[in-house]
């Protein structure tokens, strides 16, 4: 599985102006809607079960990363999209840090396995410094698409 | 007396019983007991070791239902981490597994 694989490119918020956890989900929800990935129905049912998922425990991992994601039945395979925040977003992460690179995923609800890959994935090249610091430096979604296909063939080593 | 290690090192086999998986929520329940203590925490799984306090690490296990994880530590409080550790597992992480992953 590669990042380019789930990560919808025209989802992807290189710039977001909000700063609040829900503000966050809903912009990159709305994207991932924008981006024809999931159905405009379904938008406010898929905002509200990341947002109960949050309630169980922040997805913020830690080092300025977040990952809220749900499972849904409206989607049939794993998607995702990326959003970057310079100012950082206020995610009561794991470490308290505020959250600058967030990857949020829906799933099916039937292939627990794809989440796992998909997180597994997103950590691998979250471990990789470049990967990082590049992200973070990035300011068009062209840019970020880029370093997917880069990380996704293992050039930034 | 020869001393091989003065390092107490304390392994235990779990498995994991969840339907989603070892998914984020159980692993960072792991995180946060494990980072309670000073000695080094690991998990063993499919011939990778990762280090039980880091989210990032855990998160490239990939451990579905069924699979069996060796957690080691070794330092202070070892025997004590893989106890309180090997419990959270056994209470299938506090009943945490609901249908959100």
């Amino acid at each position: 599985m590669k990042l380019t694989d789930f990560v919808v490119a025209d989802a992807i918020l290189p710039d977001l102006s909000v700063d609040t956890k829900e503000g966050s989900i809903r912009a990159m929800v709305a994207s991932l809607k924008s981006s024809g990935s999931i159905p405009a129905e379904e938008e406010e049912g898929i905002v509200t079960a990341i947002l109960k998922r949050e309630e169980l425990g922040s997805t913020g991992i830690g080092n300025g990363v977040a990952v809220p994601h749900t499972k849904h039945p409206s989607v049939d395979r794993l998607i995702a999209t990326i959003a970057l925040s310079k100012d950082g977003v206020d995610f009561a992460s794991l470490d308290g840090e505020s959250v600058h690179i967030l990857f949020l995923l829906v799933s099916p609800p039937d292939r627990p396995g794809d989440h796992l890959r998909g997180l597994e994935n997103i950590s691998r090249h979250l471990r990789n410094q470049n990967f990082c610091s590049f992200l973070t430096q990035a300011n068009t979604s062209k840019q970020i698409l880029d370093l997917l296909n880069e990380a996704d063939s293992d050039e930034l080593d | 007396m020869h001393v091989v290690s003065e390092t107490p090192v304390c392994r235990q086999a779990v498995t994991v019983n969840l339907e989603n998986g070892l998914h984020l929520r159980p692993q960072s329940q792991i995180a946060r007991l494990a980072q309670q203590f000073d000695c080094d925490v690991n998990i063993r799984f499919d011939d990778r070791t990762v280090n039980a306090k880091s989210m990032f690490d855990l998160m490239t296990l990939k451990a579905v239902q069924g699979a069996t994880l060796y957690l080691e530590a070794s330092g202070a409080n070892a025997a004590e981490a893989i106890r309180q550790l090997v419990e959270l597992f056994e209470s299938n992480f506090e009943g945490g597994d609901s249908s959100s992953p």
